[in-house]
């Protein structure tokens, strides 16, 4: 288990592009000429001063698309924080301990299953008050079920292993356990897992902002699409406005979910 | 000579590539039982499944399995299935997997009949009912319509010997019957093995007193290689290498005498050299050198300790240094 | 087997009913007064200052002036005779828009998931059995990247090129107007065409993963060798070992997909101006129009949770572990 991953092609390019972009949402402030929100011309096609020009208010759209990472990234990560914690955790308690623990965990699980995410996630969004915190929620809310189910089968296999039972026996603390033996066994799948979760959390944010239910205060890529598509430039051909968010976007998802697929594949393989 | 099996060497091409069997030579008489014996890993039930071609993609075997006269290791996929089952079948361990769950045993047992001798699926699994009896499975019908899960290690044990003969085979292939298994089960597979009496079986397993009870010569194997090889009264009586002799020292009847240490893994092993001499009691310099495989008093061995002696010969082109 | 299915049906309707309560208590659980949602930020604060009269009718009309519990009763009795009141856009009732606009959600998601279904099962089996050949070579790259377009992203790209571009198909709506009898067939096939070509390529690319991961594990298994042992022509071996074990998993999920039929295509409905459930339920969102998008959610949770219903059936029919002992995960 003190092996590496070690990551063929696939996963480092996933790596690559998501350094990428890690580092224009880290430097945002410096790589982008004009701050977004300010508003310049409207409708000015590509030019020098504005690379990928500016859309219906005037404003920069490559600013835009800078800062549009920081957004997206932010809440793709925060969202598969929440997602691959509460599932972590909750498999830990319902496949360690088991018991009446083991049967609400699994119930609420099996009722989470139960609800249509997106309507769930769409309705959600209407009844918070906007912003990136809400997004996260409302995103967050059923899609931690998959990883909660498969931690809790890959624990209860664990478990059942000599030396922690051995442990289990000498009364060494469940604490120690989980976090001696438990969670550095399944600290792969909770990595592969929480990068397909970013990839599903950015596909959602990039969705919803898609559709105009996402945070507007700060565009994300998704927001940018939006107006891009309601503004009518697929029509009038200004593909500097609308190709951008596409190309970040699939690239982005691509990225992590490359880390998530071959990185795990390698994993299986020996 | 029913089966002759010659220089048998596997390697996993995956990773390091490991050596999994070395040159592994030894042959079954019509009706005779010979076991493999050694401790898990040692690369014995590898060799059986190199023998049947059930090893995956990325294994690589040398050497030759005569069946018959026919080579096993180079032949086709249309040919294998021809005799595959028919003539000589495998029977995997019963507290495995090797059962389908979604069919029902009597279906499975009575498959290679469907398959090879054409009969239609009702005679074939009152035949399965027949001889699933014949080894106390259980009387009535319906023990044959359940599923795997229902049987216990040793039922499905039983049921797997039986369809291993169905479709009447000269040749079983086992792999380690009795593992999972106790006292009183391992009993029952024990006769269950005895009334074998027309067809030849190749037995892989790990336990001593299972292999004396139904073997006419043993061949033990640690780390890959073939130690020692003879008939089963001569090495339990009579061991000659120092591993045969601890690990028969080691059975509780005879005071569980262990010797120290542990079988290593795979890739800790020096390129070359006797396997056990890490753990052997007479180890000494030679020991660096992989040693020949020797025939002395009717055994053959591989030890440098028997290199000399009266009576020493090199046994048939086994000892080729690697 | 009768009573493993019984207590599957009584696990379904336990989360129904947890499902309609919780929709009901999101309402009220929300910070704040419930009628901000109802009117919006700006209009409630508006009308709290300027017009309180109205704010108080309004909470007398939606009956938000009851105590909770009695809330809940009206809530649970309009649910049982499916009496969602009137739309507040358009003022008609809300179950007969709302299933008016399902059929037109169905045209697109039924053939998707028998399509797709099949589709991606057929070719999972294929690269599944050969695992690391051509075919699997190539097709799991090229169905992995469908799988992680965002599918606003994918819509996009087919408009541009495919509608925009080269005009081949209509870029919005369902039918084009003034047309009658069978054009107004060919019509509709034509704005479905792209829609359905996308929904249907996610659909494949999904079960693809599915079924290729479920024969690749089955065929490792300890009794697919037992098989090959017999002399089985590998032909046999794939159908009669390894599909029908793998079948479990994929019949499982082919069920569960069954209840995504109406919520799945909520994006691409959208985009290509199909007005279906997804877009219905986009629009009650937008619109604040509480009543349809509530009877939405119920209507899809419910489809999902039949789903799974069946999926658990068809899954004894198939696995006699689960049939005669309702072990799970076995």
């Amino acid at each position: 288990m003190h092996k590496k991953i070690r990551l063929n092609a696939a996963a480092t390019a996933g790596l690559l592009i998501i350094l990428f972009f890690l580092i224009i949402a880290v430097f945002a402030p410096v790589i982008a000429p004009y701050d977004p929100k300010e508003m310049i011309a409207s409708y000015l096609p590509p030019s020098k001063e504005h690379i990928l020009g500016t859309n219906d208010v005037g404003q920069d759209i490559f600013s835009e698309m800078v800062y549009g990472t920081r957004v997206s990234l932010y809440i793709g990560i925060f969202a598969a924080f929440i997602v691959t914690g509460v599932g972590t955790v909750l498999a830990l308690v319902s496949g360690y301990f088991g018991g009446l623990a083991d049967k609400i965990i699994t119930a609420i699980t099996n009722i989470a299953m139960a609800v249509p995410s997106l309507p769930l996630t769409v309705l959600l969004i209407a009844y918070l008050n906007p912003g990136k915190w809400s997004l996260i929620i409302a995103i967050s809310i059923t899609a931690w079920t998959g990883t909660a189910r498969i931690l809790r089968a890959r624990v209860m296999q664990l478990k059942e292993l000599p030396f922690i039972k051995i442990e289990k026996t000498m009364g060494v603390h469940p604490a120690v356990i989980l976090f001696k033996h438990i969670l550095p066994n399944i600290k792969d799948i909770i990595l592969t897992r929480g990068a397909m979760a970013i990839s599903g959390a950015m596909m959602t944010e990039a969705g919803l902002s898609f559709l105009g239910l996402g945070e507007f205060g700060e565009k994300s890529w998704g927001s940018v699409l939006h107006y891009a598509f309601f503004r009518n430039s697929i029509m009038k051909k200004q593909y500097w406005w609308y190709v951008p968010p596409i190309v970040c976007i699939c690239v982005c998802v691509l990225g992590f979910m490359l880390i998530g697929y071959y990185g795990k594949i390698k994993k299986g393989g020996e | 000579m029913l089966l002759d099996v010659k220089n048998v060497s596997v390697r996993f091409a995956s990773g390091h590539g490991v050596q999994a069997v070395e040159n592994v030579s030894l042959t079954v008489n019509k009706k005779e039982k010979v076991c493999i014996v050694g401790e898990t890993g040692s690369g014995k039930s590898i060799l059986l499944l190199a023998i049947l071609h059930l090893l995956p993609e990325n294994a690589i075997v040398t050497g030759e399995a005569f069946f018959e006269g026919e080579d096993m290791i180079r032949m086709k996929r249309r040919q294998l299935d021809k005799i595959r089952g028919t003539r000589i079948s495998y029977v995997p361990q019963g507290s495995g997997n090797g059962l389908n769950p979604l069919l029902t045993v009597g279906f499975q047992v009575a498959e290679p009949m469907i398959e090879h001798q054409k009969i239609g699926k009702k005679e074939a699994i009152a035949e399965a009912v027949k001889l699933m009896k014949r080894f106390h499975i259980g009387d009535e019908e319906e023990v044959a319509a359940q599923y795997p899960f229902t049987y216990s290690g040793g039922m499905k044990q039983r049921a797997m010997i039986a369809m291993g003969i169905i479709a009447g085979a000269d040749m079983i292939l086992a792999d380690e019957p009795t593992k999972g298994l106790d006292e009183e089960r391992i009993e029952m597979v024990v006769d269950a093995f005895h009334s074998l009496k027309d067809q030849a079986v190749l037995c892989v397993t790990h336990d001593l007193n299972f292999a004396r009870e139904i073997s006419d010569s043993i061949s033990v194997m640690y780390a890959s290689n073939q130690v020692e090889y003879a008939s089963a009264k001569e090495l339990l009586e009579h061991p000659l290498h120092p591993y045969t002799q601890d690990m028969i020292a080691a059975m509780p009847e005879n005071g569980l005498h262990f010797s120290e240490g542990f079988a290593m893994a795979h890739e800790d092993y020096a390129e070359g050299g006797c396997k056990y001499a890490p753990r052997c009691r007479f180890c000494k310099e030679k020991c660096k050198e992989t040693p020949p495989m020797l025939e002395v008093e009717g055994h053959q061995v591989r030890c440098w300790l028997y290199t000399g002696k009266e009576g020493e010969r090199h046994a048939s082109d086994n000892g080729k240094a690697l | 087997m009768t009573r493993h299915i019984a207590q599957k049906i009584a696990t379904a309707f336990v989360t129904i009913f947890v499902i309609i309560t919780i929709s009901f208590f999101l309402v009220h659980i929300m910070p704040g007064d419930p009628v901000i949602h109802l009117v919006g930020q700006e209009e409630y604060y508006y009308l709290l200052d300027n017009d309180p009269e109205t704010l108080n009718k309004l909470i007398a009309r939606y009956g938000l002036d009851d105590s909770l519990p009695v809330q809940y009763g009206k809530y649970l009795k309009n649910i049982v005779t499916m009496d969602f009141g009137p739309s507040y856009t358009n003022q008609k009732p809300v179950v007969s828009n709302v299933l008016k606009a399902c059929k037109w959600t169905l045209f697109l998601s039924i053939p998707t998931w028998i399509i797709g279904g099949l589709l991606g099962a057929l070719l999972g089996v294929i690269a599944g059995w050969k695992p690391g050949k051509l075919f699997d070579k190539i097709m799991t790259p090229i169905l992995l990247i469908v799988n992680t377009i965002p599918s606003n992203c994918f819509c996009l790209i087919l408009l541009i090129f495919l509608a925009y571009r080269m005009k081949l198909f209509p870029i919005n709506g369902m039918v084009s107007p003034g047309v009658e009898g069978m054009a107004r067939v060919q019509s509709i096939l034509q704005h479905m065409f792209l829609p359905l070509i996308i929904m249907i390529l996610y659909r494949t690319s999904g079960d693809f993963m599915l079924m290729k991961s479920a024969v690749s594990q089955v065929r490792s298994e300890e009794y697919i060798m037992t098989a090959e042992s017999k002399g089985l022509p590998s032909r046999k071996v794939l159908f009669r070992h390894v599909m029908k074990n793998a079948m479990v998993p994929y019949a499982t999920s082919f069920c569960m997909q069954f209840g995504g039929i109406l919520s799945g295509s909520m994006i691409i409905e959208v985009v290509f101006g199909w007005k279906g459930m997804g877009t219905i339920l986009y629009n009650a969102v937008s619109n604040r129009d509480f009543p349809t998008a509530q009877f939405c959610f119920l209507l899809s949770a419910a489809l999902v949770v039949f789903a799974n219903l069946i999926s658990d059936i068809v899954n004894a029919a198939i696995d006699p572990r689960i049939r005669e002992e309702g072990i799970q995960d076995a």
